[in-house]
């Protein structure tokens, strides 16, 4: 995530793209992009009952 | 180290730029993009780090309101897709996460790291952690740090 002004904010994001991984809820079924870290909760129920699942993009 | 707490702002203060720094909370954050939301989830000790070109007043007072919206509010990050219009009318951007590196000589489409804050020359190299109880700095060799309160 970057910069101010001008061309060098120019930026792609596909870094952050290939950091995320799928996740599903197992309270509400919710599935989600989430940077994986140790804090991950359900966006909608925020339920910290969430596994990662393997999606074809 | 430098202490900070989840009610303070440390602003790191050059001749060009200015650094707002708060702790991410351990929350959850949200990163758009034309394609879809990102969810990011910090730790507390984590940092939120924006970055403006400046050193008034207008420009210390905007990167408290970025840093407000951004953890108090709720607001997510936008993230721009390439070539939009709006990249070049930004004055305020800002990084997330255990780790912000400061670089004055970014190249369009040659960073895939993350953790790349542009900033001001005077920064450019500046390393900055968040750590248990506060913030620490590598390669900062210049600048006026001050604790202001944040909320």
């Amino acid at each position: 995530m970057c910069s101010v002004g001008g061309e060098v904010l120019d930026v792609e994001i596909s870094g952050i793209e290939q950091l995320a991984v799928y996740f599903k809820c197992g309270e509400c079924g919710n599935e989600f992009r989430c940077i994986e870290s140790k804090r991950v909760r359900c966006p909608a129920c925020h339920s910290a009952n969430v596994s990662k699942v393997s999606k074809e993009e | 180290m430098i202490p900070l707490n989840d009610n303070e702002m440390l602003l790191l203060k050059g001749k060009e730029g200015t650094l707002g720094i708060v702790k991410a909370g351990g929350k959850q954050y949200f990163l758009e993009t034309d394609r879809e939301e990102i969810i990011l989830a910090l730790e507390p000790d984590d940092l939120l780090v924006a970055s403006g070109f400046g050193t008034d007043k207008n420009i210390i007072s905007g990167l408290k309101c970025v840093l407000y919206m951004i953890r108090e509010v709720g607001s997510p990050f936008i993230v721009l897709p390439k070539n939009h219009p709006a990249s070049k009318r930004l004055k305020i951007v800002v990084s997330a996460g255990d780790r912000t590196r400061i670089s004055c000589s970014i190249i369009p489409g040659t960073h895939p790291e993350q953790d790349i804050l542009c900033g001001s020359e005077e920064f450019d190299g500046v390393e900055i952690f968040g750590v248990k109880g506060g913030v620490e700095f590598k390669n900062l060799t210049g600048g006026k740090i001050e604790r202001v309160p944040f909320v």
